[in-house]
């Protein structure tokens, strides 16, 4: 068989919505890899005429000191994709470990763990990044960790959940028997059964990160002009909605399609593990609420 | 023998009656001192993170005060400093904080002005906004979920899933922006921002209002009316509806009596937390719109480092979370008989 056919074969026995999720999200991370290649123009340079329409050179326009609306839109997905992707990153490793330690060990550990994030959960999500970025500063790794932050409370409780429920399972029961550390059960059992789920629940990780991070920058705390990121270009959209009503378009559909796209591919994962429905919802509340 | 017996039953029952009686009182009090210990935790938590602002607290008490040569600023410091208990150990500063707080003092804003009198005045606007989005959320998505349950048409239901998915990958700004774009710019039917209290006439508030107030309001619907097409199949497949249709109740009654009063249950909860997290919204919507509550406060105070109004606002929104959450679990609890056996 050829390696084409092959591929074909293999993409044919994806679920649909992550097919569809990946077609979605592939320009961008191409475009977060070289935004080079797909620019027409450069994200900083003055090419022309402040608030121009849409037209044949400029596809969306121009900005209020006449940059290209395009180019910015694809730039900016530089920021605001690195920034998601390695919140939710973070987020994902540090509150599965917490949480599927928590919920294999259960008992006191298990309940302190709970209170803890019980506590953070208490403080809503832009709130306490806001507080953070103010605290230690606008430093794109500032963003990052306080994103992360804010959302591993949830992705803890989650996979608090899922350790509780494989705790229970007959395979981890007989390893224990067989005398396996708990480290052992949690790296040989645990985690890898648990895996599917997880991974459903973190790529709704990685939409609610888009969402926070644009709604970051458009407070005018993520990425600093003249940097371009989806939050800052819709908030100078603001300004001139009435000059030039289609300036937002360009980003607001980037932010839409990037932060859809991870639903997709978690919902399209979700039909490839055959995990349960509710799981499934269970796993949207992350990091949103 | 028969009359033994119903006794021995009347006693055990009175027994049975009593015992869950009391571990419900006591399972609410374990939650009672549960809250007790969330609220100081989170309380200890945002006196730490304005502790490790940069500046002290007497500078941030001080403000910028241009007109104060170097000197005074220090001698003003350290009187200041004393005064505010800086020199104490940290958890004694946490208590004068906190006893402060508790009564309503959170010092004072750059401008001079108490906390306390500042956000006051944010409070009403906020609460127009968020009990006008609650509302219309909540029962929008009733009826959303009810037309999308009872329809005969594949297309509806498939439309409406696709459009409160679309909403909630949606960030709330954008959202806002599309409604501006045709609403204000295009239509000229509302203004674009500002605000209009109620008491300058209802029409021109409700023109400010209704942006806003959609603007908050329908991802919250959209992520309700998730949860409640949910909760509406899951009731519909269990066995007491099938038994209602067997006794030949109307659809109708199956519906309004059956389905929908335990369908709805799961998504209180949601409602709960959504409300008691409103605030990251309204931060959002307010900046938005220019509407003058405590969400463009909060941002207001940030841009300005305006830290005592800060940690006021963070407080105030982290207590109520908790609380809501503690009132919807109470609430839940009474509504739904089925949740108290597990206390």
């Amino acid at each position: 068989m050829s390696v084409v056919r092959r591929l074909r074969a293999f993409i044919g026995r994806q679920p649909a919505p992550l097919i569809a999720g990946a077609v979605l999200l592939a320009p961008f991370l191409f475009v977060t890899l070289v935004p080079g290649i797909l620019a027409t123009h450069g994200p900083l340079s003055i090419e022309d005429r402040p608030l121009l329409g849409p037209s044949a050179q400029y596809w969306l326009g121009t900005d209020e000191v006449g940059r290209d609306l395009f180019s910015r839109s694809l730039y900016a997905a530089r920021n605001d994709i690195l920034v998601s992707l390695s919140s939710a990153f973070v987020a994902f490793t540090i509150g599965t470990i917490v949480g599927l330690f928590a919920g294999y060990v259960s008992g006191r550990i298990d309940t302190i763990v709970m209170r803890i994030v019980d506590v953070l959960l208490s403080f809503p999500t832009i709130v306490l990044a806001l507080f953070l970025i103010v605290v230690f500063g606008r430093q794109q790794w500032v963003q990052v960790l306080a994103i992360a932050l804010v959302m591993m409370p949830s992705m803890a409780r989650f996979s608090r959940g899922t350790g509780l429920v494989l705790r229970n399972r007959g395979y981890v029961e007989a390893s224990r028997i067989a005398g396996a550390s708990r480290w052992q059960i949690l790296r040989l059992h645990v985690l890898p059964n648990s895996l599917p789920t997880l991974l459903v629940a973190a790529s709704v990780l990685a939409s609610s990160a888009v969402l926070i991070s644009a709604s970051l920058s458009y407070l005018g705390l993520g990425a600093q002009p003249p940097d371009p990121s989806w939050g800052n270009m819709l908030r100078s959209a603001y300004g001139v909605v009435y000059q030039a009503p289609l300036y937002g378009i360009g980003p607001g559909i980037c932010v839409t399609i990037v932060s859809g796209a991870y639903i997709l591919i978690g919902e399209g994962l979700r039909r490839k593990f055959r995990t349960d429905r509710n799981v499934g919802a269970a796993a949207a509340t992350v990091g949103t609420i | 023998m028969t009359t033994t017996t119903a006794a021995i039953d009347d006693l055990a029952a009175d027994e049975l009656a009593r015992s869950r009686w009391s571990s419900r009182l006591l399972g609410i009090l374990a939650q009672v001192g549960q809250l007790l210990a969330v609220l100081v935790a989170v309380s200890f938590l945002t006196f730490l993170l304005l502790n490790a602002l940069p500046g002290s607290a007497a500078d941030a008490r001080i403000g910028p005060l241009p007109n104060f040569s170097p000197e005074d600023r220090a001698e003003l410091r350290a009187s200041l400093s004393k005064q505010l208990g800086l020199d104490k150990p940290l958890l004694w500063q946490y208590f004068i904080w906190i006893r402060d707080a508790l009564s309503g003092d959170f010092g004072l804003t750059y401008q001079g002005l108490t906390v306390r009198t500042v956000v006051g005045d944010r409070l009403s606007a906020t609460l127009e906004l968020a009990v006008t989005s609650v509302v219309i959320s909540v029962i929008g998505s009733v009826a959303v979920s009810l037309l999308a349950f009872r329809t005969r048409f594949r297309v509806v239901r498939a439309a409406l899933q696709g459009v409160t998915t679309l909403l909630l990958v949606m960030p709330a700004f954008w959202l806002g922006l599309l409604l501006v774009i045709v609403f204000a710019a295009q239509l000229n039917w509302f203004p674009s921002a500002g605000y209009v209290p109620i008491s300058d006439g209802l029409t021109e508030n409700f023109k400010v209002l209704i942006m806003p107030a959609l603007t908050l309001a329908l991802p919250q619907l959209a992520l309700f009316f998730r949860y409640l097409n949910a909760g509406l199949h899951d009731t519909a497949n269990t066995s007491f509806v099938t038994a209602a249709r067997a006794r030949g109740l109307s659809e109708r009654s199956i519906v309004y009596r059956h389905v929908l009063p335990n369908g709805v249950l799961p998504t209180i909860t949601v409602v709960g937390l959504v409300v008691g997290s409103l605030i990251s919204g309204l931060v959002i919507v307010e900046s938005v719109f220019s509407w003058p509550g405590l969400g463009l406060l909060l941002v207001d105070s940030v841009r300005t480092k305006d830290y005592n109004t800060v940690a006021a606002i963070v407080l105030l929104t982290a207590v109520t979370y908790v609380v809501v959450a503690f009132v919807v679990d109470v609430l839940y609890r009474l509504i739904d008989p089925r949740t108290r056996r597990r206390t």
